[in-house]
């Protein structure tokens, strides 16, 4: 018993389901040795409960992207495999009116159909493909292929990884011309995951500690965080533009934490991240104490969502109307199957 | 085939669902955003057939219309929803019960092909309105229509009578009759027999039905828009013939009556030797027992000698009275009256008055013909217990023309309307009235074959047709059920609750019409009409508002009927400008 208790093995509430997401941003992780500076907010590091709760944003802005291999391919070149996939992308943003009663609505939602290869494949792919649906409709999916989704190197990965970049990189179109559209009204804009570099006024949301940037002693404060309160922000990366200021909060309530339902001390703890540039520091203190309280509101209830509290509500219809939109899997594999065998 | 085009520069108000089975009979509808279905709308779809043989045009009626938040996995999920916090797709879909295929070939309509409201044209096709050569209007539909119905199936030609169900108070059934009748003679349906056609009302309950020759003063324009819109006559009944039960008074007879007086008003009474004659006393008899007992053998035997009595040489005179030989123990020798029509029976079956052996009776064998005495005292109770209720309906001291002035016949030339009233009768007395007018208008009618029909009102069936039991006009009303469609005889009969009345008389009517309904009623196979979700409505129908089913259409409809333009109640009376004229030109004489 006693190697349980001292190692504190807990569940993963996320479960095998959602297993955190395999890394494929390498762009992000080559960076091993990034900076972080703990002092910029000119505090000790200890637990920060705002004191006086600022007034939250009229509108807030969530984007999501989901993403879906429909069908995998297996090629043939002389004696060389090639790979291949047809891919699905779903990126959209809901908008929601903290202030009022204004109805959540969805907005920009945009599904992509795409192609990827990779290995030494004969020839150039030019071509979209046109798969038929069957009787009963005209219509046809088209799935379209993009130069960025072409590898000579054969790579059984490359593909989910290429659908994946592919994602990331729309998510983040959206969220810039969402950032580039800001209008008056007080209003911020939350993307679920990490913020890519130039993304200004933009909060990342970072839902998966898939890195650790505090060390030793630092790290102790997220163990005792409380539903509430934030760590004191601090900076990631070198001094130019891909700067961020970072925080850490607790999401959750009073009522439901990792306490109460007995799992790791680390359940609910979200990291949020902002770019430097087109962020002032005072801003940076005003999103990151609204933060605070704003975050757990729209935190998810267990019995909803396995990924509670860290799955944001808006976000969790989010993604089921994308996957809505995406189409049934099963009946487009089929199609596939069908284009590629008569064609 | 009507041309839906007219309507491609009318929006679609959605598209058939997908998720639901579409079926020829029935699909669902899934409302397009900023647009309405509501119950009892009626829409049509039009499809091509998957094969390129033409097109198919679908019309239903709206029966159920519900609205949810798609893709939400919680009930609690609806607060997160209202307060702004999660984005929700919300879905609107209506229930469509399909009325009609044309041409009749019964594929299901595609999911996702336009749905429209059906108006004008297309809505007289959905609802068969544009094959009934002869319609007389209904009411108004919820979407501002008028209904119809189809006069063949009421008139005999295809079918006969009508029935209304519904809780008393609120369901307006006599209400309703009396507007279908208005309607049916002034809406033009009745052609070339309008003028021998005939109505006749059972009042049954106070004296409301005594001033359907009256304005109603309580009228609004909306009202008339109503007559207008059903294109009938703003105006109250003509040619009414009111009649209402005598008061009990020796000579001469004065209608009871305490709201209206006037010389419209006469009494009706029946004289004791046509009684004999036509055998009526039977009518006088009704209970669960009777049939059990002997009783019916006794009371032939004693109709068919009382018939022969009234019939023989001593009777050939002008009045009411019959002459007899001796009875009684004062050795009378003519009966003037109904008691002593019991008198006579009692001296003729138990022998009072001509003592026998042993003290006991002396019966007259012919007339107790092999019954027990049992038998006979039980028969002489019965008629002395309807004797207090019918004494002075059945009199014997008046002369032949007064009977004639002051008889019930609903079929006699110069009015179309005769309303009776019997509300201020006994049980006994209501049995006797309403089963003898019934019994010479089917005699008549017989004699005369179907010319124009007569229309006979008659509230309560379920006491005068039960399910269980025994009533001397069950037979009668079974029999105008089936055959009075060939004769010419429209029973237009109400009630609280089909479920009492003798099947038969509800299942051969061809219109079913239901006002507000008790919960318990409404789940009951009588009302199986009542498709969809015209059930859990019938139970919160307003006052003015019936479902009606007939034949054709294969759906209830909704309908509201006008407020009348005829007085329903004394209280209700428009002050007659002519009448008031009369007045003022008397005052000044004065």
């Amino acid at each position: 018993m006693s190697f349980w208790q001292d190692n504190d093995f807990r569940i993963d509430p996320w479960g095998e389901g959602y297993g955190t997401p395999v890394s494929f941003e390498n762009d992000e992780e080559e960076d091993l040795d990034v900076e972080v500076d703990i002092s910029v907010e000119g505090r000790g590091w200890a637990s920060i409960t705002p004191i006086s709760e600022s007034r939250n944003p009229d509108r807030l802005v969530f984007i999501d992207g989901r993403r879906r291999i429909d069908c995998l391919l297996v090629g043939r070149n002389e004696n060389d495999v090639l790979y291949g996939a047809f891919g699905t992308i779903g990126v959209g943003a809901v908008e929601v009116f903290p202030n009022s009663t204004n109805a959540a609505n969805y907005n920009a939602i945009e599904i992509q159909r795409v192609l990827s290869f990779s290995g030494d494949f004969k020839g150039e792919p030019s071509q979209n493909a046109l798969i038929p649906c069957p009787v009963g409709s005209s219509s046809s999916i088209e799935y379209t292929l993009h130069k960025s989704l072409l590898k000579r190197e054969a790579d059984p990965q490359a593909s989910k990884a290429q659908i994946q970049a592919l994602m990331r990189r729309s998510e983040t179109r959206l969220a810039q011309s969402l950032a580039n559209e800001l209008s008056d009204i007080d209003e911020l804009i939350i993307l679920d995951g990490n913020l890519f570099s130039r993304l200004e006024k933009v909060l990342g949301y970072v839902k998966t500690l898939r890195k650790q940037y505090l060390t030793g002693e630092k790290s102790s404060l997220l163990w005792n965080l409380k539903p509430g309160e934030r760590t004191p922000i601090f900076t990631i990366g070198k001094e130019d533009r891909d700067l961020l200021w970072s925080w850490y909060i607790r999401s959750g309530t009073n009522d439901i934490n990792y306490q109460r339902l007995g799992f790791h001390g680390l359940h609910g703890i979200i990291r949020l991240e902002m770019n430097v540039s087109g962020t002032p520091l005072e801003e940076a203190k005003r999103i990151a104490d609204i933060s605070t309280t704003l975050i757990p509101r729209f935190a998810s209830h267990p019995a909803r969502d396995p990924r509670a509290p860290q799955n944001l509500i808006p976000v969790g219809a989010l993604e089921k109307e994308l996957g809505r939109r995406m189409g049934d899997s099963k009946l487009i594999q089929r199609y596939i199957n069908n284009f590629l065998q008569s064609g | 085939m009507t041309d839906l085009n007219e309507n491609s520069s009318i929006n679609p108000v959605g598209v058939v669902l997908g998720t639901q089975e579409a079926t020829p009979l029935d699909f669902w509808v899934a409302v397009l955003p900023r647009q309405v279905l509501r119950l009892d709308d009626v829409v049509t779809v039009r499809i091509q057939r998957p094969d390129g043989q033409g097109m198919i045009d679908f019309y239903g009626v709206v029966d159920q219309v519900r609205r949810s938040y798609e893709g939400i996995d919680f009930e609690t999920d609806s607060f997160l929803a209202s307060r702004g916090d999660m984005p929700v797709t919300e879905s609107y879909a209506a229930h469509v019960q399909v009325t009609r295929i044309h041409p009749e070939d019964y594929l299901p309509p595609a999911p996702g092909a336009n749905v429209f409201l059906a108006r004008e044209k297309e809505l007289e096709i959905g609802l068969f309105f544009d094959e009934m050569d002869q319609k007389t209007p209904a009411g108004k539909m919820q979407n501002g229509s008028p209904a119809y119905l189809n006069f063949e199936f009421i008139d005999g030609n295809k079918g006969a009578h009508i029935n209304i169900s519904g809780l008393s108070g609120v369901a307006t059934k006599t209400s309703y009759a009396l507007f279908l009748l208005h309607s049916i003679f002034n809406s033009g349906v009745l052609g070339s027999r309008a003028p021998n056609t005939k109505a006749l009302i059972f009042n049954v309950k106070g004296e409301d039905l005594f001033f359907l020759d009256k304005f109603n003063s309580k009228q609004d324009e909306t009202n008339k828009a109503a007559y207008e819109l059903l294109k009938l006559p703003f105006e109250p009944f003509k040619d009414c013939n009111f009649r209402a039960s005598p008061k009990r008074n020796g000579g001469v007879p004065f209608s009871n009556l305490n709201q209206r007086a006037d010389e419209k008003i006469q009494p009706y009474i029946w004289s004791l030797k046509e009684v004999c004659r036509k055998r009526l006393l039977k009518f006088l008899m009704s209970g669960n027992d009777i049939q059990k007992s002997n009783l019916p053998f006794l009371l032939s035997n004693i109709e068919e000698l009382l018939s022969n009595l009234a019939n023989d040489k001593h009777n050939k005179g002008n009045s009411g009275h019959l002459i007899t030989d001796r009875y009684g123990e004062s050795g009378k020798t003519k009966i003037s009256n109904f008691s002593e029509l019991v008198e006579f029976l009692e001296d003729k079956l138990l022998g009072i008055g001509r003592p026998g052996e042993d003290d006991e009776g002396n019966p007259d064998a012919r007339w107790l013909a092999r019954n027990a005495p049992a038998t006979a005292m039980a028969l002489v109770r019965r008629l002395r217990a309807a004797g207090d209720e019918v004494s002075h309906l059945i009199r014997g001291d008046l002369e032949d023309e007064q009977f004639e002035r002051y008889k019930l016949a609903p079929l006699a030339p110069g009015h179309c309307l005769t309303v009776a009233d019997i509300n201020k009768l006994g049980s006994i007395a209501k049995m006797f009235v309403v089963g003898v007018t019934l019994q010479e208008i089917f005699q008549e009618k017989e004699k005369s074959g179907q010319g124009a029909p007569i229309f006979i009102v008659l509230d309560e069936l379920n006491k005068y047709a039960p399910r269980e039991g025994y009533s001397p006009i069950k037979d009668l009303l079974v029999d105008i059920a089936e055959r009075g469609r060939s004769l010419g005889i429209i029973l237009i009969g109400a009630q609280q609750t089909a479920s009492e009345v003798e099947r038969r008389v509800v299942g051969q009517s061809a219109i079913r019409v239901v006002g507000r309904l008790d919960g318990a009623e409404a789940q009951r196979p009588e009302y199986n009409f009542l498709t969809g979700t015209c059930r859990q409505r019938a139970q919160f129908m307003k006052s003015g508002t019936m479902f009606i089913h007939q034949p054709e259409v294969p759906t209830p409809l909704l309908i509201n009927f006008p407020f009348p333009a005829y007085a329903t109640r004394s209280k209700e009376v428009a002050d007659d400008p002519a009448e008031e004229e009369e007045l003022a030109a008397d005052l000044d004489r004065v």
